[in-house]
């Protein structure tokens, strides 16, 4: 596979012509779909209501494969063996926890307050517009470390599918992915993305399937493993590196549990003008999709260890592993699925990015009668410059797409999950202690990974982080003001829950809580909440 | 009484106690009041002049007049006129010319969101007009536990449980 070694120049392979063909032909669904002008505009905004929740929820796991699952998961795999499978289980297992114990006090806060995004909850809870400005700051930075990740991983696939060097294929890689945002966002045609997605899913799955065959099976795998390195098969790491570190594990499980809490969550409401006759099912489905995905990417990493011994790049593993068991022109196929696929997250992060910066922090506090095109500007200056510094950062030292992931995820998650917790277990939690707890959070994940301390200490940069947010959480509080007591009577209500039926609890609609609190108002005789429920 | 333009309701009252009797295994449900709670739907055509992608359309909002939440509306909602008893009316709070500059952000982020694209749109008012969604406000009440009173939106058939 010579073409992985490529040394500048665009060779048009069959592997070239494939992708080519392939982007064309995504173009070309695109513009049907927008030609269908009358219609598209609603079907784009509901989701595709006309497609089904399988359908659905494939296309919503095919939009979530990022570079991470195609590069840095099977890396950490090739490179650590069984200990990689701790964050896969994070990632699993994470939003179940989540949903079961975090989520149903934040949930019915959130209601409460009438809050839609995770970054307007934290305002909202302690009162303050700094909390807010300091929350959407630390989210637009890492949210960027993010997308770097996806740029990185677009340079590497598309220089192993055209043969060029790394350089001239991340310039590419980027600017397309810069430009499409600001000018196309044609992926975003449901049907595209359900297209791309199924031939992901198969791609992962018959690699996988492909890999575990010529080894004999999980079983015949660990043997090998073994013979090996015995090491690989600990839960410590290759060599035990990480032996009796609980706190170098526990960070690894938490990560992606709680680090997906500070991405934005743009929610477009939804009303209803007549019976709808659509289900639930999508999110069961997209979970099930989840369960079944997560471990793939690290399975096919440990299959690595003993197919391929002599891979230079671990990020390589998917791409090696698709030419190896794969006809060229199908491996390549997959390959151009995964270029895209990362445009398609890195275009979704960047715009969330953008609106954050447009309307939370440039309408909100510099010029609130800015009109739409002034807020466009905004979002595009800031892709620009995100463009700038991730070609730069991806150009000239890059880190691995996995470092970079669990980085830009660590310290998202020690900003927000002890303001998180706090706001719903303390009604005394005060604003004061959640900006201390913020930013002693991010700082802390910061210098830990910078100075490598982990190595020193044992204890992973997560779990400093946690420990010094929740310092900063619990010292804040003995300054600045109490909550008001509206929001210490809202807290103590989100505890005691509704005491309803869990059926009824179940089944109710949550987008109804702003008109259920006003009209209980109106029961009372109480005049209606203003401006926000 | 008062002369109000409201969605007409898709469900009638005994399926509806059915539905949420079956879904929540409420021993008993029965209705105790309805009302009715005003909304601003506004409709705008849409239009985005790039070359490659034109995209024309209509999109649908509604504002909440009360505390002001926004939704995209999946339908142009029929409409009717009623006489409805004035105590059974929610009071409005947010005037239409706030409600309608709130519709015109939430229209513009969401279809980027949507679009997932970053561009500038050009949005056209084609109707906006006020109108009311019935509620019924149910009781529920099981074999054990606390009896529960929920509202019931007459047009969608979703409910959410009351404080009460």
């Amino acid at each position: 596979m010579e073409f992985l070694q490529g040394e500048g120049g665009i060779e048009m392979n069959l592997e070239t012509w494939v992708f080519a063909v392939y982007l064309g032909g995504l173009l070309l669904i695109g513009y049907i779909f927008s030609k269908r002008a009358a219609r598209s505009v609603d079907d784009f905004l509901l989701g595709g209501r006309s497609v089904g929740p399988a359908v659905t929820a494939l296309t919503m796991q095919g939009t979530s494969m990022s570079g991470y699952m195609f590069m840095g998961g099977p890396a950490l795999a090739f490179q650590q063996g069984w200990y990689a499978l701790w964050y896969a289980f994070g990632d699993a297992g994470g939003a179940i926890i989540n949903i079961s114990v975090l989520g149903k006090r934040m949930r019915r806060l959130s209601e409460r307050l009438g809050a839609l995004s995770p970054v307007e909850y934290l305002g909202k809870r302690y009162e303050s517009s700094l909390v807010q400005v300091i929350a959407s700051v630390i989210s637009i930075i890492f949210i960027s470390v993010y997308v770097f990740a996806q740029f990185i991983a677009a340079g590497k696939a598309l220089t192993s599918l055209t043969g060029m060097s790394y350089l001239p294929a991340l310039l590419i890689g980027v600017g397309v992915i810069v430009l499409y945002t600001v000018f196309g966002g044609y992926l975003a045609v449901v049907w595209t993305d359900f297209v791309q997605a199924i031939i992901m899913v198969i791609g992962v799955v018959g690699i996988t399937a492909a890999a575990l065959t010529h080894l004999g099976g999980l079983t015949h795998l660990n043997a090998s493993l073994s013979e090996v390195d015995p090491s690989y098969l600990s839960i410590w790491g290759k060599d035990l590196a990480y032996q009796g570190q609980w706190g170098v594990v526990l960070g690894a499980v938490l990560i992606y549990s709680i680090g997906y809490m500070g991405l934005p969550h743009v929610v477009v409401r939804h009303m209803s003008m007549k019976s709808p006759k659509t289900a639930r099912t999508a999110i069961l489905w997209s979970a099930s999709w989840n369960q079944l995905f997560v471990f793939a990417p690290y399975i096919l990493g440990l299959c690595a260890i003993v197919l391929l011994p002599n891979l230079s790049d671990p990020e390589m593993v998917i791409p090696e592993l698709a030419y190896t068991f794969f006809p060229g022109i199908l491996a390549a196929i997959l390959l151009s699925a995964v270029m895209a696929a990362v445009m398609s997250t890195s275009d979704s992060l960047l715009m969330q990015a953008g609106t954050i910066l447009s309307r939370d922090i440039y309408q909100r506090f510099i010029d609130q009668e800015a009109d739409h095109a002034r807020m466009v500007l905004v979002s595009r200056l800031l892709i620009l410059l995100v463009g700038i510094i991730g070609v730069a950062v991806a150009a000239f030292e890059p880190p691995s797409v996995f470092d970079l992931v669990i980085f830009g995820f660590g310290v998202l998650g020690n900003s927000f999950i002890v303001p998180y917790v706090a706001s719903v277990y303390s009604k005394k939690a005060n604003r004061v202690g959640a900006v201390c707890s913020m930013v002693l959070g991010a700082v802390t994940h910061i210098l830990w990974t910078e100075m490598d301390l982990e190595s020193v200490t044992a204890v992973h940069p997560f779990i400093a982080g946690l420990i010094l947010s929740l310092l900063g959480m619990v010292i804040g509080n003995f300054f600045g003001r109490a909550p008001s007591q509206q929001i210490q009577n809202e807290v103590e209500a989100a505890k005691r829950g509704r005491k309803v039926s869990r059926a009824l609890d179940r089944n109710s609609s949550r987008e109804l809580a702003p008109e259920a609190r006003n009209i209980e108002r109106h029961i009372r005789g109480l005049q209606p909440s203003s401006g926000s429920a | 009484m008062t002369d109000l333009s409201i969605v007409p309701s898709d469900w009638d009252e005994p399926s509806m106690m059915e539905k949420i009797s079956r879904q929540t295994r409420a021993r008993s449900v029965r209705v105790r009041d309805f009302v009715y709670y005003p909304y601003l739907y506004l409709q705008y055509r849409l239009e985005r002049n790039t070359r490659l992608f034109p995209k024309k359309g209509r999109v649908g909002c509604t504002v909440d007049l009360v505390s002001g939440k926004e939704a995209v509306v999946d339908t142009v909602p029929v409409i009717q006129t009623r006489t409805v008893p004035t105590e059974k009316i929610i009071g409005e709070t947010l005037s239409p010319k706030t409600a309608r500059k709130q519709a015109e952000a939430y229209i513009y982020s969401s279809v980027s969101v949507g679009l997932k694209w970053m561009g500038t749109l050009k949005l056209i008012q084609e109707e906006e007009r006020v109108c009311h969604r019935p509620f019924w406000i149910m009781t529920c009440e099981w074999e054990r536990g606390d009896p529960a009173t929920v509202i019931v939106d007459a047009v969608s058939g979703r409910y959410h449980p009351l404080s009460l």
